[in-house]
């Protein structure tokens, strides 16, 4: 087309008589033509994508695709889910590709989600494809298509492009040039003190080094002012905004209070099925998750709980079933999150309340996308705030876990992720949270070359000042969705406003405006009852540990896999702290220093009645505790009793050890342990045996004492334990 | 009611943007190989640069004015081949991505038509100065002189002992030392000065990102006594003729040379000896011993003789000159 108008100036110029003074009009005129043609060139495109031959471009579609392609611009769009955003960035691709440009890099957190949107673009001759930790096994390919330069755009995960391996071995030796970088989900370049993501920092300061003459677009849904002011900050003040109206008018907002979890779960049961279509329903947790999924299963209902804890086949094989509407519900956590794009989502419920109207309406405005009608509902209850003030203090690294690491790094050359967790006494959660954060320091006092973590030479402290005024937005933002729960006004205007929506006007649709509640709020008392049963039946699995920690057991010469003296798949009634039984436990444990009666009912129906281990042990054992000497043997005994088993005390302490509590990692846990129990062996035998613990965390206690039992000639080894403490989740 | 967030509590965001002027982004796409390994683009040579910058000062234009369209390109006096041009500035997306984890850990970048390129290094070398330096550490030294302190790799224990003695004597007489990070002489000299607290320029030819976090380096580093910069990629290998070149490098940002020991006819610290002797005319001294052919040659060339008294009285170093002639007179801007 380019072509095209050229050819026509040069004849106009050849009539001329004056070509340098008709030269600047002829200019313009090549110009004009060139870009109207540009125009309708992309609108054909937008038809052949959208598969809709009379589509026209949305209000500020194809001035973004004009300032990408022909200004190479840098241009954050903020516009509502489903307003056409991957349009723009599909249909400019190809314009650059048409223009010779390089391929364009997509920089998106969920790609596995992307492939309807992959798919589309063949529609317009765009070759697309992602690369990402789950297709490693095509990475070869794509890479030779791509240096022979036959891929037009190129999805990668912030993850992968910040993987220097990746980067070094893979996509620098091929690539010499980027027609146009893509950021989506573009928020997480500035929200991330609550969802943390150190590498859209990297992101952000990749761009800062990018030329002026390459384009740049950023993309995202959910923005407000402040969000909006800081990518920009960190884009550079050249960022042009295109800015559109987040109220989206199918959505039928209604808030519910209800604090028990219980009466959510009945409430649930009762009326999930009188909600049209398939949805979402969001928990803080991934054990609510879970345990949600698992409720409305047993009440007949077709819902699968989707969360981090699942494999990456499984969670796609669960999003391809909500998007051919084979599941009435998918319970998840954020994780089923960005980008997962499904037009005809009937309803999104949240079973508690997200931190932050961001959060809240980012998830919600998954529904209703291309329906007259759709459902979000959401509740509270009275563990929210626990729940989010927990994420809110977790998200920094405390002050001491940063100078362990960095003291640790200064006096070394180099150290493997083995041999940090073996020099610092950091839980191995935290370590790689605290490496993430130092990663996203600018400049970074830490580097990785040739898979060693280093300290680089630059001064570093803890910008404890900034960390308390992001944790004071954080709980100024759980403020607010607590006065949104309240709220007597109209509730996407209140959401709308919140994000700064250039003109929130009253919904007409949600509960509040329309004057009475989509849902009734009653649910009935046998169903809550159930609920209440069912919490109490739900227990937590206990996977054996396989492998020993090296050098962790120099006493017991305990090292490489467990192998025969692994214990088995055990049982644990609750999580510590949690409803039903967990409180129940903890006012036993720090209150009344014994366990009730209705925890060894508990307990006794658990083993006997569901779990129903086989072969079934024939004897009972404890873990001997520190302090309150006879808290568990007690309770052992008295299950014992209950289960008409045999009791024996046959595991003795020989040595004393710190609190497990305190170790923070699983080295530390493991080699703490090291030569502390004994096995009297006249009190061994070698039927199968249950091993109850009061509470389990890091599982060295039951892994150790069940290998020391097996050693001593004894059986199986069922292990059992009253709560888990979350850490250990 | 919703409560408007209060301005005082907003994220004071404090972003150290990677300080690359829109020239020095320029120079990197022109003059360095950026993705692609196998690539019939080849960036330009330093000639090609040169003349470039030729150009460039004629038209009263700046390197990161050739980002402004194609119309300085296609200037019919434009020198070069423009497609070759417009290929080689199209590269911006992967230089972002190979030189951010640089950027991010301390590192630098600076090119010739920065104002912190050490003006002393264009002095003396002219249009032979590189157009770009990567580097880490303070950059206020840089152009403050000192002595070059060079050798072979493997020196006898008497060279060792020497290199100790002068590095030491430099240290005491308030001397920036410079040198190559070679193994041998080099790094001798380079550890004796900063053990002893003095501040040391190292001009590296491969390495530097690697370099720059070994733990001896790191603290100096940090402390504002070493600075390590190189001509060359953060991650550039060893090679020999990247060795020559940084040579010429270490003689222009010092006041005078010295040479411990020196192979005869051949090798890295004799080319760049030689090198000085007629082009950038740095006063050089060498370690007289009677065992190397190589450094006697040298004195026969013209370079002094070191005197005993210099080991303890470094400034001696800095009083002779040679005979300077006038080509290498330093132009200004980006040259």
């Amino acid at each position: 087309m380019t072509d095209c108008a050229v050819f026509i100036t040069f004849r106009l110029l050849c009539k001329s008589g004056s070509p340098v003074h008709n030269g600047v009009r002829e200019f313009r005129i090549e110009l004009t033509f060139g870009v109207c043609v540009l125009q309708d060139r992309a609108l054909e495109y937008l038809r052949r994508l959208c598969n809709n031959p009379s589509a026209s471009f949305r209000d500020g579609q194809w001035e973004a695709i004009d300032s990408i392609v022909n200004h190479q611009k840098r241009l954050l769009l903020v516009r509502r889910t489903g307003w056409g955003k991957s349009a723009v960035y599909f249909i400019a691709a190809k314009l650059l590709r048409e223009k010779r440009f390089g391929p364009t890099l997509l920089i998106s957190p969920l790609l596995a989600l992307m492939r309807n949107q992959i798919e589309a673009a063949t529609r317009v001759g765009v070759i697309a494809h992602t690369v990402n930790s789950t297709n490693s096994e095509e990475w070869k390919a794509i890479q030779e298509k791509l240096a022979q330069n036959q891929i037009d755009v190129l999805l990668i995960s912030p993850e992968r492009l910040a993987n220097e391996d990746f980067l070094e071995k893979y996509l620098l030796p091929i690539t010499d040039s980027i027609g146009l970088f893509v950021i989506d989900e573009a928020h997480c370049i500035s929200d991330w003190g609550h969802d943390f993501r150190p590498d859209y920092r990297r992101i952000a300061r990749i761009l800062s080094i990018l030329p002026d003459n390459v384009p740049v677009l950023s993309t995202t849904a959910t923005a407000n002012d402040r969000v909006v002011k800081d990518i920009q900050t960190q884009l550079g003040r050249k960022l042009e905004i295109s800015r559109g109206s987040l109220v989206r008018a199918s959505l039928k907002l209604q808030n519910v209070h209800l604090p028990d979890p219980a009466a959510r779960m009945a409430w649930l049961s009762d009326h999930l099925e009188k909600i049209p279509g398939s949805g979402i329903i969001y928990t803080l947790t991934v054990r609510d998750s879970n345990r949600l999924a698992e409720w409305l299963s047993s009440r007949g209902m077709s819902a699968v709980a989707y969360n981090a804890g699942l494999p990456h086949e499984q969670r796609v094989q669960i999003e391809q079933d909500l998007l051919s509407n084979k599941v009435k519900a998918v319970v998840g956590t954020t994780a089923l999150g960005m980008g997962y794009d499904k037009p005809d989502l009937g309803f999104v419920i949240h079973y508690q309340r997200p931190g932050s109207v961001i959060h809240y309406y980012q998830q919600v405005g998954r529904a209703g996308r291309a329906v007259e009608s759709a459902y979000g509902i959401l509740f509270s209850g009275k563990e929210d705030d626990d729940i989010v003030n927990y994420f809110i203090e977790q998200a920094f690294p405390p002050q001491k876990y940063v100078d362990q690491l960095l003291t640790v790094l200064s006096a070394n050359e180099g150290l493997s992720r083995g041999q940090l967790q073996e020099a610092a006494n950091i839980p191995s959660g935290r370590i790689e949270h605290t490496i993430k954060y130092l990663l996203a320091e600018q400049p970074s006092p830490i580097s990785k070359q040739n898979g060693k973590w280093y300290r680089t030479p630059v001064p570093y402290q803890l910008n404890k000042e900034r960390i308390q005024e992001i944790t004071k937005i954080r709980y100024h933002e759980q403020k607010v969705m607590q006065e949104y729960m309240q709220t007597e006004k109209c509730l996407m205007q209140f959401l709308a406003n919140e994000l700064d929506d250039p003109n929130p006007e009253p919904c007409g649709n949600c509960s509040n405006c329309v004057g009475k509640p989509h849902f009734p709020l009653e649910y009935s008392d046998d169903t809550a009852i159930a609920a209440l049963e069912f919490l109490k039946r739900s227990y937590i699995e206990i996977t054996p540990r396989k492998k020993w920690f090296k050098d962790a057991f120099p006493t017991y010469g305990f090292s490489g896999t467990i192998g025969d003296l692994m214990a088995e798949k055990g049982r644990c009634l609750c999580l510590w702290g949690g409803p039903a039984w967990g409180q129940m436990v903890k006012e036993g444990k720090q209150v009344r220093g014994s366990f009730g009666d209705a925890l060894v009912e508990a307990s006794v129906d658990l083993i006997r009645n569901r779990w129903k281990p086989s072969p079934f042990p024939t004897w009972v054992t404890c873990v001997p505790s520190q302090r309150h000497a006879s808290l568990v043997p007690d309770f052992t005994q008295r299950v014992a009793e209950k289960l008409g088993l045999a009791y024996s005390d046959c595991v003795v302490k020989v040595r004393e050890h710190e609190p497990q509590k305190l170790m923070q990692n699983s080295f530390h846990q493991a080699r703490n342990l090291d030569g502390v129990f004994d096995i009297t062996k006249g009190k061994v035998y070698n039927d199968a045996v249950l091993l109850i613990d009061d509470m389990i965390d890091s599982k060295w206690t039951l892994t150790v004492v069940s290998a020391l039992l097996k050693q001593t000639g004894s059986g199986v080894v069922w292990p059992f334990a009253l709560a888990m403490t979350s850490k250990s989740k | 009611m919703a409560v408007r967030l209060s301005n005082d509590i907003e994220i004071k965001v404090s972003i150290m943007t990677p300080n690359l002027s829109p020239d020095t982004k320029a120079t990197l796409l022109l003059c360095s190989s950026w993705g692609k390994k196998e690539n019939t683009l080849k960036p330009l040579t330093f000639t090609e640069y040169n003349k470039l910058t030729d150009w460039l000062r004629q038209k009263e234009l700046r390197p990161s004015n050739l980002f402004d369209s194609d119309a300085h390109l296609k200037n019919p006096s434009f020198p070069f081949e423009s497609a070759r041009f417009s290929s080689l500035l199209n590269r911006g997306g992967i230089m972002a991505l190979e030189l951010e984890g640089w950027l991010n850990t301390g590192g630098w970048v600076i090119s010739r038509a920065d104002e912190e390129y050490p003006q002393r290094l264009k002095q003396a070398l002219g249009t032979n100065a590189p157009p770009l330096f990567f580097g880490i550490g303070t950059r206020c030294f840089l152009s403050t002189g000192g002595v070059a302190l060079v050798g072979s790799r493997d020196v006898s224990e008497e060279g060792q002992e020497a290199t100790q003695r002068i590095s030491v004597g430099c240290v005491e007489g308030r001397i920036t030392v410079i040198s190559g990070g070679a193994r041998g002489v080099d790094q001798t000299a380079m550890q004796s000065a900063l053990e002893a607290g003095g501040k040391v320029i190292g001009v590296l030819a491969n390495d530097l990102a690697r370099t720059s976090v070994t733990r001896i380096c790191r603290d100096y580093i940090e402390g504002d006594k070493l600075v390590l910069l190189s001509p060359f990629h953060p991650n550039a290998r060893f090679q020999v003729w990247n060795a020559m070149a940084r040579n010429k490098v270490i003689y222009g940002l010092s006041d005078a040379a010295v040479i411990i020991s020196s192979s005869d006819g051949k090798g890295g610290t004799w080319e760049g000896a030689t090198e000085n002797l007629q082009k950038w005319h740095i006063p050089l001294f060498v370690r007289k011993d009677s065992s190397l052919p190589g450094n006697l040659h040298l004195i026969n060339k013209g370079a002094f003789p070191l005197p005993e008294e210099a080991y303890d009285n470094t400034d001696l170093l800095l009083s002779r000159s040679l005979n300077r002639s006038s080509n290498t007179k330093g132009k200004t801007l980006f040259d």
